[in-house]
């Protein structure tokens, strides 16, 4: 695959970047819970999650949080930097949904030698339209000081998720 | 006295408060593990070969690892006694993580000490219209540092006791 890296020269303020859509399923939420140690029951109980106002369990925050940076991630390329990020969780997200992120940049500027842009954030689901929305800061290179690139391929990623994304298994007809 | 008074009384004196440390000695397993959850196929993040020639010399942590350690901080596991965060509030609230404010100073890579430190920044009420009831909010800062002494991170978030 072509590293592609993006360059502080080459963005412009109202310029969107490419959005990820994300399908984050009960398994996932399973492997995120285990991966960081989060067992909070919000997230596999549904009395518990009905108690708080939601009709099943709730998509961690944070999980939806690392999407977004995934995003961030994937556009600014292995010579940037992802400097600060602030996100406020309107409305949960749940299995199954379509997370959809996106972002623009709404500003470009310089400070202490450094180019950074800054950027508005969003997660679309079902249940919630900008059901998180928030922003970051990315620091660019220039195009003068372009790093020598790598060639990247994506690396392989959980087989449990993708047989998770696939559903329920399918009665065989007799 | 509601839930949210009740609660709000125990977690009142929280405020300020700064909780013991943990530290975390980071290793490539779990530096992977995390972008493994998230479906995230980002080369930097798990593939040394590819890594070496970036100008980091190596996998680093996604930025989202602080996660992974702002939780391992929060954990009892490691600890002599439950953190403060595990104290049983009235009621049994669940938590909900209502936002999330992150700075990332420098790259976390395996063999990294990480050391941990919370304390709750501010606790009040709020009207949930959802729940047409009091809830209460806390705010609370992590600080994480390496074993150069030098600041990695600080991740500041919003929690609904609900």
């Amino acid at each position: 695959m072509e590293p592609t890296q993006v360059y502080w020269d080459d963005v412009e303020v109202g310029q969107e970047i490419p959005s990820l859509v994300k399908r984050p399923t009960h398994i996932q939420m399973l492997m995120w819970g285990a991966a960081v140690d989060d067992y909070n029951p919000m997230h596999a109980d549904r009395e518990i999650a009905t108690r708080a106002g939601y009709h099943e369990p709730i998509v961690f925050g944070p999980l939806v949080f690392s999407f977004l940076e995934q995003m961030l991630t994937d556009w600014m390329g292995v010579a940037g930097w992802l400097k600060k990020i602030t996100v406020r969780h309107n409305d949960p997200a749940f299995a199954g949904d379509d997370v959809i992120c996106r972002g623009k940049i709404s500003d470009k500027y310089e400070k202490d030698g450094e180019h950074y842009v800054e950027l508005q954030i969003q997660a679309d689901y079902p249940s919630g339209e900008q059901g998180t929305v928030g922003s970051a800061i990315v620091a660019l290179p220039l195009k003068a000081h372009a790093p020598t690139l790598p060639s990247a391929e994506p690396i392989p990623t959980s087989p449990w998720l993708r047989i998770a994304a696939l559903g329920k298994p399918v009665e065989p007809e007799v | 006295m509601t839930q949210a008074d009740a609660i709000l009384d125990v977690m009142k004196a929280w405020i300020g408060e700064e909780e013991p440390p943990v530290t975390c000695e980071v290793d490539k397993g779990m530096m992977m593990k995390i972008p493994w959850a998230v479906d995230d196929p980002n080369p930097l993040w798990r593939d040394e070969q590819y890594a070496r020639q970036t100008r980091y010399g190596g996998i680093i942590a996604a930025p989202y690892f602080v996660e992974f350690l702002r939780f391992r901080g929060l954990s009892s596991y490691e600890r002599p006694a439950a953190p403060v965060s595990f104290v049983p509030l009235p009621g049994n609230p669940a938590n909900v993580v209502g936002g999330e404010e992150v700075e990332y100073f420098q790259p976390i890579r395996p063999g990294d000490v990480i050391t941990i430190s919370r304390k709750t920044t501010d606790v009040k009420k709020r009207w949930s219209k959802k729940l047409n009831r009091e809830v209460v909010i806390q705010t609370y800062e992590q600080v994480f540092t390496n074993q150069f002494g030098e600041l990695v991170a600080t991740h500041k978030s919003t929690n609904v006791k609900t």
